[in-house]
C-alpha cells in the first residue's frame, strides 16, 4: 500500500525514547544479574568452553545408553579437577565428557601429549566396554586445548573488538561528518554485545573461540542497520531543512521501519531454520546470533537515534507533530519559502498544548542541513519566530 | 554493444568464472568446495616448538619439524596430510579421514630427537628404551648433514649418513676408541638400530646396516633420521578430532536448514514485494551459486561455522533488495512513473547499501586479521558474501527489473 504523503503519519519514536531506553536498561540489568548468578554457581559469568579454560572435550557414541554418574566416576580417575559428563538429551547413547587429563607423571612437555593420548584412549576404552563394548563405539569428537591458548584467544578477541569498534567509528565519522552519529552507533553496538552475552549466559551456551566471530558479525550487522537509518536522517535533513530535528528522526525511523522489520525477519528466518534443522554443533552459534540480531534491530531503531538526539543537547519544550505534509514541505523547499506549520500537522486535541518560543522550537529552521540543531539566536530570527508562534496559535484556535 | 548487452555480458562472465572451478572439481571427483576437518572428519593438531633455554627457534628448525612430522604421519605420502607452519614457532598438522585420533597424537607427540649413544659391550634390542640408562651421547641429529638409503657391501639395503665437519671429528675419535662395541641409534629415546662398530669411521660418513632392512624401511629410516636431524622439542598446544559421522551429520543438517530457510525467504519476499520480490529471489538464487562458486575458486576451506555463515548471509544478502524495494514503494507514492521511480530507488538506495555493507566488511576484515583457523575462514566467507551480495542484489536485480518493467507496467505488481 502506498503512504499518504499529504498526511504522513509519524510513529512517535522520539516521544517515548525514555521508555525504549528503560526497556534496554532492564534487559541489561537482567543480563548482569544472570551473569553474576553464573559467576556464583560456575565461577564464571559465561559457560566457557575448553578453548578458554583448557582441557579435553570428548564426545562418544556408545553401543548402549550410558549413565552420566557412572561415566563421570570413570572419567574422574583420569582427571585432575572435576570431570563433567553430559548425556545428549533424547540420545542417551551419546555422551560428552569434559576432563583435564592428569599428566603429572610425564617427565617433560614432549612426552606429556603422548601420555595424554594414551590415557584418553584408555578412558574411552573403559567407558566403551562398560556400555556394550568399545569395538564399535565411535569417537564423535575429541578436542584438547592447552592452557596457553585461552589467554591468547581472549587477548586477540579484545584487540579485535577494540580495533573493530574504532574502525567503525572512524568510518561513520567520515561518512556522516558528525561525532554524535558515531558515538550513538557505538553505544548501540555495545548494547547489542551485552544483550548477546546476556542471552548466552541465560541459556548457558558454551563460549568457544568462535564466539568472537559471532560477536563481530552481530556488530557488523547491527551497524549496517543503524547506518541505513542514519543515511535516511542525512537525506531528510538535506531535503527538509524546515522540519525540526526530532521530527526528522521520527520521519526517518517511520520511513525505514518496514525495512528494519523485513530485514531482521529474513535473518531471523535463517537463524530459526538453523536452530530447528542445523544440528547440535550450530545450536550455540545460532542462538547467540539470534539474541544479537534482534537486539541489533532494536537498538538501531530505539537506541541509536534517541542517543543522537540526546547528545545534541537540545532542550525540547514543544510538542512534536503527529503528521507531516511531505508534499507541502517539498514544495516549500522548491520555492524557497518555509512555513513549518504547513508542513507539520498537529492533532486537534493538542490545542491546549503549551508552545515554546519559536527560536527553541525550530532550531533547524531554514538552516543548512549541516547544522540543523544550532540555535537561532539572532534578534531577527527571534522576532520572526515570535510572529510565527502567534500565527500558529491563531491557526490552532481556528481548527 | 549497448549498455544492456554489456551488463548482460558482465553477469555471464561473473557466472561462468564461478562455475568453472566447481564443474572441474566435480568432474575430477573432488568435493565442490574444500571441506574442513570438522566436516569431513579427521585430526588437527597445533604444536608449539619449545626450544631449550637460551635458544631461539629458527625458520630452518620449523621446516625441519614439518619434515619430521610428515615422515611420521604420512611416510608414504598417501594421505592428504596438510602440515603448515603457523606464525614463528607453531606447526599445524591436519590429517583428514583419520579414524584413530590417539594413534596420530602419539605419533606426532614425539620430539623426533635422534641420538647416537654409546651402548657399551652389549647390543641393545631394537625398540628398547634408553631412558634412564644414562648412556653417553656421542652425537645427535643436530650434527647430521645428510642421511640417505644405500646398500652395504653385500648389496643389502642400508642407511647411509654424513656428519657435519666437527661432529665427524668427534665421531671418528669415538669409533676409533670403541671398536667392537655397540653404538645405539635412538629416536626419541627408543633404539631403532644398534650396530656394532667394525672400525673407526673417519670422514664423517657411515652406514647403518642389518636390522632386517629392506628398500622401503631403509628409505623410511633415512628420511626419519634426516627429518629428525633438527631436534627441537614440541608441545601439543591443541588438538581437535572430529569423527566422520559427526561431520556428515553437520553437513546434512545445515543443508536442510539452508534449503528450508531459503524457501521461507522466497515466499516472504513474494508476499511482501510481489513482482520485484520474485525478481530478488532469482538474484538470491544466483547469489548462492556465485558464493559457492567463488569459495571453490579461491579454494577457501569450508568449516562448519563457514557453512553457518553462508546460511546466515542468505538472510542478510536479501537486505539490499528490501532497501531498494521499500524505496521503490516510496518513489511510486510520490507519483513518479515506474521507470523514474526505479531509477531513483536504485540511485538512493545504493548509497545506504554501500555504507552499510562497507562497515560490515570492515568488521569482516578485522576478523580476518585477528582470527585464527576457522575464524579466518568464516571472515573470508563473510567478506565474499558481502561483495557478491552487492553484485547480485543491486546489479543483477536492477538488470532483471529493467527488463521486467518494460513488459509489465501494472503498478499493482510493484506496490
Amino acid at each position: 500500500m502506498l503512504q499518504n504523503l499529504n498526511r504522513y503519519k509519524l510513529i512517535p519514536f522520539v516521544q517515548y525514547s525514555k521508555l525504549w531506553l528503560l526497556i534496554s536498561a532492564l534487559a541489561i540489568i537482567a543480563g548482569v544479574i544472570i551473569m553474576v548468578g553464573n559467576y556464583r554457581t560456575m565461577g564464571n559469568p559465561l559457560f566457557l568452553g575448553i578453548d578458554f579454560t583448557g582441557g579435553s572435550l570428548i564426545q562418544l557414541q556408545l553401543q548402549e545408553p550410558g549413565n552420566a554418574a557412572e561415566i563421570a566416576e570413570i572419567a574422574q580417575k583420569y582427571s585432575v579437577g572435576e570431570a563433567m559428563v553430559q548425556l545428549r538429551r533424547g540420545h542417551q547413547r551419546e555422551v560428552e565428557i569434559r576432563v583435564r587429563i592428569d599428566t603429572s607423571s610425564a617427565k617433560d612437555t614432549a612426552t606429556r601429549s603422548e601420555l595424554r593420548a594414551e590415557k584418553i584412549s584408555e578412558m574411552e576404552r573403559e567407558i566403551g566396554d562398560k556400555y556394550g563394548g568399545s569395538e564399535n563405539m565411535q569417537v564423535l569428537q575429541q578436542d584438547y586445548v592447552g592452557p596457553v591458548v585461552g589467554a591468547e584467544l581472549i587477548r586477540n578477541a579484545i584487540i579485535a573488538l577494540i580495533i573493530g569498534t574504532i574502525a567503525i567509528m572512524v568510518y561513520i565519522f567520515i561518512r556522516f561528518n558528525r561525532l554524535v552519529f558515531a558515538i550513538a552507533a557505538v553505544v548501540a553496538l555495545i548494547h547489542d554485545v551485552i544483550i548477546a552475552l546476556s542471552g548466552t549466559a541465560l541459556l548457558k551456551l558454551e563460549v568457544n573461540s568462535f564466539f568472537i566471530a559471532v560477536v563481530l558479525t552481530i556488530i557488523g550487522y547491527s551497524i549496517n542497520d543503524t547506518i541505513i537509518i542514519y543515511d535516511r536522517i542525512r537525506e531528510n535533513l538535506r531535503n527538509f531543512p524546515q522540519i525540526n530535528f526530532p521530527t526528522i528522526i521520527n520521519l526517518s525511523l517511520t520511513q525505514t521501519l518496514t525495512r528494519s522489520l523485513a530485514t531482521v525477519a529474513t535473518v531471523v528466518i535463517m537463524l530459526i531454520a538453523l536452530l530447528l534443522f542445523g544440528g547440535r554443533a550450530l545450536y550455540g552459534f545460532s542462538m547467540a546470533m539470534l539474541f544479537g540480531m534482534i537486539s541489533g534491530a532494536y537498538s538501531s531503531v530505539f537506541i541509536a537515534a534517541p542517543i543522537v538526539l540526546y547528545f545534541t543537547r537540545e532542550e525540547r519544550k514543544y510538542r512534536l507533530p503527529k503528521y507531516v505534509d511531505l508534499v507541502a514541505a517539498h514544495e516549500q523547499v522548491a520555492t524557497g519559502e518555509f512555513d513549518e506549520d504547513e508542513a507539520e500537522i498537529y492533532e486537534e486535541k493538542e490545542k491546549e498544548m503549551v508552545l515554546a518560543p519559536k527560536d527553541e522550537r525550530k532550531p533547524g529552521a531554514g538552516r543548512t542541513a549541516r547544522e540543523p540543531v544550532s540555535k537561532a539566536d539572532d534578534e531577527e530570527g527571534r522576532r520572526e519566530a515570535a510572529d510565527k508562534i502567534k500565527k500558529k496559535k491563531k491557526k490552532l484556535r481556528r481548527r | 554493444m549497448n549498455k544492456r548487452q554489456a551488463n548482460l555480458l558482465l553477469i555471464l562472465v561473473v557466472l561462468v568464472i564461478a562455475l568453472v572451478q566447481p564443474i572441474w572439481r566435480m568432474a575430477e571427483g573432488f568435493d565442490v568446495v574444500t571441506l574442513g576437518l570438522d566436516l569431513k572428519g579427521g585430526v588437527s593438531v597445533v604444536l608449539q616448538a619449545t626450544p631449550p633455554m637460551g635458544q631461539e627457534v629458527k625458520p630452518d628448525d620449523m621446516s625441519g619439524l614439518v619434515e619430521v612430522i610428515r615422515n611420521r604421519v604420512d611416510p608414504q605420502g598417501q594421505k592428504e596430510v596438510v602440515i603448515t607452519v603457523v606464525g614463528n614457532d607453531r606447526v599445524l598438522v591436519q590429517v583428514p579421514g583419520e579414524k584413530d585420533p590417539n594413534a596420530v597424537l602419539q605419533l606426532i607427540g614425539k620430539t623426533a630427537l635422534l641420538e647416537f649413544v654409546h651402548a657399551g659391550k652389549d647390543a641393545l634390542e631394537e625398540g628398547a628404551s634408553i631412558e634412564g640408562l644414562n648412556l653417553p651421547v656421542v652425537v645427535t641429529g643436530r650434527d647430521l648433514a645428510d642421511a640417505y638409503p644405500t646398500r652395504d657391501q653385500m648389496g643389502r639395503p642400508a642407511v647411509g649418513f654424513e656428519f657435519k665437519a666437527d661432529a665427524a671429528d668427534t665421531f671418528g675419535k669415538f669409533t676409533k676408541n670403541h671398536v667392537k662395541e655397540y653404538l645405539a641409534i635412538a629416536l626419541d629415546g627408543v633404539v631403532i638400530s644398534c650396530p656394532v662398530i667394525n672400525g673407526p669411521i673417519w670422514g664423517g660418513r657411515g652406514i647403518i646396516e642389518g636390522g632386517g632392512f629392506n628398500v622401503e624401511n631403509a628409505t623410511l629410516l633415512a628420511r626419519q633420521i634426516k627429518g629428525g636431524a633438527l631436534p627441537i622439542p614440541v608441545q601439543e598446544l591443541e588438538s581437535r578430532v572430529v569423527g566422520p559421522s559427526l561431520g556428515q551429520e553437520s553437513i546434512d543438517a545445515s543443508v536442510v536448514a539452508g534449503i528450508g530457510g531459503f524457501i521461507v525467504i522466497l515466499l516472504f519476499m513474494i508476499l511482501l514485494y510481489r513482482l520485484p520480490g520474485f525478481v530478488s529471489n532469482l538474484a538470491l538464487a544466483l547469489y548462492v551459486v556465485l558464493l559457492v562458486g567463488y569459495l571453490s575458486l579461491f579454494n577457501v576451506t569450508l568449516t562448519l561455522p563457514g557453512i553457518a555463515g553462508i546460511i546466515l548471509s542468505i538472510g542478510m544478502a536479501i537486505d539490499a533488495n528490501i532497501i531498494i524495494f521499500e524505496r521503490l514503494k516510496e518513489e511510486l507514492a510520490w507519483g513518479k512513473t515506474l521507470g523514474a521511480a526505479m531509477e531513483a530507488a536504485f540511485a538512493r538506495a545504493w548509497i545506504a547499501i554501500l555504507d552499510g555493507n562497507l562497515t560490515t566488511l570492515i568488521a569482516a576484515l578485522i576478523l580476518f586479521f585477528f582470527g585464527t583457523g576457522p575464524v579466518k575462514g568464516f571472515a573470508i566467507t563473510l567478506s565474499l558474501g558481502i561483495l557478491i551480495s552487492m553484485f547480485s542484489a543491486v546489479f543483477v536485480t536492477r538488470f532483471i527489473l529493467e527488463f521486467v518493467t518494460m513488459r509489465f507496467k501494472k503498478l499493482g505488481l510493484y506496490a
